[in-house]
């Protein structure tokens, strides 16, 4: 199962496991953005659940789960000038934040099925 | 749809060839009229993304139920900068005013980079400046301080000085938000310039003015001028400032090594950023805003769907853009129609906020401490000739806590956040040239006045790191002056116990030349946010007039306009 783009959150099956990847915008071919943290629903006592990021900081792994969560993933840098990435989920685009001055946060709601 | 993503998504290089316009070469180049779209719509921030959408994804829009922009969340910068001045203005017009003034307030503190100590009041060669050192940094915006004593010189001065930082002085000129982060490349340039202006005030003199006769008998009538006390205020000096970082390259590779060394430094910083983050967009943004927009927001996504692809067949950016925009407020709107959203998206923004700071500690950490500060003064002294001051600031903040260890006990080379003696602590070196502006004919002193070299320690006491009670501070200053001090001679005056007038451009050597040194200690309060009270005592082993040993006291009042809330929107 992918995750499927929706109107205001894209929706997947719960239980399933989800990798998204940062990407450049064409026509870069790399970019110097990395994924500093993202978290995704919220643990037994309501706070936010960090999810898995790779060592590269390209990529994160979630777990689906029920109902409407939001994914929120911050972006950082080392490249002053503003650059627009892409998250992406297999051949979906879910998001393309500006990372600007350094830094940049994106939100995708996730609802699980 | 799900072909045209994945062409979107892995043959981004292809699409670019085949669909972008000849005179367009790179998606990530905004143009100057896609700039001036953009703003015209107050999308600037959105603009990369509406070009690539426009020029790269095009014909995606007509093609596709959804794509990325429906979802302005997807760069919440974006979304929390544009819903903050409506939601600051909403929180205002309610009975939730006070939660407002708080939330802006720790907003501003949140912001304000003035964490280290920062200098209030003129620099040492000011008539009545409190600082014998000059610090790297000042205020974040505009700073006032009223000041009274003497260093070097043998008179007591009494200063008014206002200061100004580069950035927040622009931002509030263009009308832009001074607290809120601009995200500009820009903004790194000018927040190391700081500029600051001081006049003396209540400086005694006098001033020649003739009479109309005499009044009396018993009064001669060879009286045709008499000599008035004045007290005027005049220019001091101004001074422009400029630090400077070591220059970085982000294509270079030990900027690079640097870059992601900080990044693993400040992890658990950045880490507590982001979860706040999230915290703060489910207050605003919750399972159920999302679940009702699907009922409410159809239409406004249809039109904008709608216009959005006929602007793209007609090749029309700015109405792409304009139909974005109708659709983005409408979305902003209906977030902050809900009772608490205009708080919540506050704090939002506090929490974007504190994320910005916490990447820029990476950055410069990452490109290292400032190298120093350089700055220009042109000072004309009560009753001296003016002078061109160089000074070179050198400075090393504390802020860490203690060393993290690992389970073997090795250094992790990251520090925990325990407050020790030197938390927040701070060591300054000054180093300044003097110099008279010009030389009249026939002078018996050189261009060269002196050479100061000072240092001073900082300690903050009570409350927090970032905002302690208080600042103590010791200070040491030696002066060498090549030449007894200049002392200008007024036309006014006549040489002593004669009645001879001397001419305008008259000068007089008085004391002696060589060193002067000069050690002081002080304590400055922070009344409240902004508000400070130095007081210093200094001990010199003689001023510049006269010989001896000489104790004084100095006093300051100062205000930091930083900390005004209501600047904190613009003011459109």
């Amino acid at each position: 199962m992918t995750l499927q783009p929706g109107s205001f959150a894209a929706s997947d099956a719960t239980g399933s496991n989800e990798t998204i990847t940062l990407q450049p915008v064409s026509p870069a071919t790399s970019t110097g953005a990395s994924i500093a943290s993202a978290f995704y629903g919220n643990d037994a006592s309501g706070h936010p659940k960090p999810s898995t990021v790779a060592a590269d900081q390209k990529s994160l792994t979630i777990t689906v789960t029920s109902g409407i969560n939001s994914l929120v993933i911050t972006l950082v840098s080392p490249n002053p000038d503003d650059e627009t990435v892409q998250l992406c989920q297999g051949s979906t685009v879910l998001a393309t934040p500006t990372v600007r001055n350094h830094s940049g946060v994106s939100t995708i709601f996730i609802k699980g099925t | 749809m799900s072909r045209l993503r994945l062409r979107r998504c892995i043959l981004t290089f292809s699409l670019a060839l085949t669909t972008v316009r000849p005179t367009f070469t790179s998606a990530q180049i905004v143009t100057p009229a896609q700039q001036s779209s953009c703003a015209r719509y107050h999308e600037t921030e959105r603009c990369q993304q509406l070009v690539n959408e426009f020029y790269v994804a095009h014909s995606l829009l007509a093609a596709s139920p959804s794509v990325p922009l429906d979802q302005p969340w997807g760069d919440t910068v974006a979304l929390g900068d544009k819903m903050a001045p409506k939601a600051i203005l909403l929180q205002l017009s309610t009975d939730l005013k006070a939660q407002a003034d708080q939330a802006a307030q720790k907003a501003l503190q949140t912001i304000s980079t003035s964490a280290a100590v920062t200098q209030i009041g003129g620099s040492p060669s000011t008539s009545g400046s409190t600082n014998l050192v000059t610090k790297p940094t000042t205020t974040d915006f505009l700073s006032v301080a009223a000041e009274s004593g003497a260093f070097t010189d043998t008179l007591n001065g009494n200063a008014l000085t206002l200061q100004a930082n580069g950035l927040g002085l622009t931002k509030y000129l263009t009308n832009s938000p001074v607290f809120v982060r601009w995200n500009s490349g820009l903004a790194d340039r000018l927040q190391p310039l700081n500029f600051t202006v001081s006049m003396n005030v209540a400086q005694s003199g006098s001033s020649t003015v003739p009479t109309t006769g005499s009044a009396n008998a018993s009064t001669p009538t060879s009286i045709a001028s008499v000599i008035l006390p004045a007290n005027n205020t005049s220019f001091g000096s101004f001074r422009a400032a400029y630090t400077i970082y070591r220059p970085y390259n982000p294509q270079d590779k030990t900027f690079l090594a640097n870059w992601k060394k900080a990044i693993a430094a400040n992890q658990s910083f950045l880490n507590s950023a982001g979860s706040a983050i999230k915290v703060a967009l489910d207050a605003l943004i919750g399972p159920d805003v999302i679940q009702a927009m699907s009922g409410n927001l159809v239409t406004a996504q249809s039109e904008w769907h709608q216009a959005g692809a006929a602007s793209e067949r007609q090749d029309n950016f700015d109405a792409f853009v304009a139909a974005y925009a109708t659709y983005d407020d409408a979305v902003c709107d209906y977030i902050l129609s809900r009772s608490d959203a205009p708080k919540n998206a506050l704090g939002l923004s506090r929490a974007l906020d504190a994320f910005n700071a916490a990447v820029y500690i990476v950055l410069n950490q990452a490109r290292g401490t400032p190298l120093a500060t350089v700055s220009y003064t042109y000072s004309t002294p009560a009753s001296k000739p003016a002078t061109h001051d160089f000074t070179a600031v050198l400075s090393e903040l504390f802020r860490e806590g203690r060393e993290i260890k690992d389970a073997s006990g090795k250094d992790t080379g990251q520090k925990d956040s325990t407050r020790t003696f030197l938390s927040g602590a701070q060591l300054t070196g000054n180093f300044t040239a003097s110099l008279y502006t010009k030389i009249p004919t026939g002078a018996t002193y050189g261009r060269f006045r002196d050479l100061q070299a000072s240092a001073e320690f900082d300690k903050p006491f009570g409350g927090t790191i970032a905002e302690p009670r208080g600042v103590f501070s010791v200070a040491g200053y030696g002066q060498y002056q090549y030449n007894p001090t200049v002392l200008n001679i007024t036309s006014g005056n006549l040489v002593p116990g004669t009645n001879i007038s001397l001419p305008a451009n008259a000068q007089v050597l008085l004391g002696t030349k060589g060193w002067i040194g000069v050690a002081q200690g002080k304590i400055a309060f922070n009344i409240s946010k902004g508000l400070s009270l130095p007081v210093a005592v200094k001990w010199s082993n003689k001023t510049d007039l006269t010989k001896g040993n000489d104790i004084r006291g100095q006093l300051g009042l100062s205000y930091d306009l930083s900390a005004l809330s209501k600047l904190i929107s613009s003011k459109d």
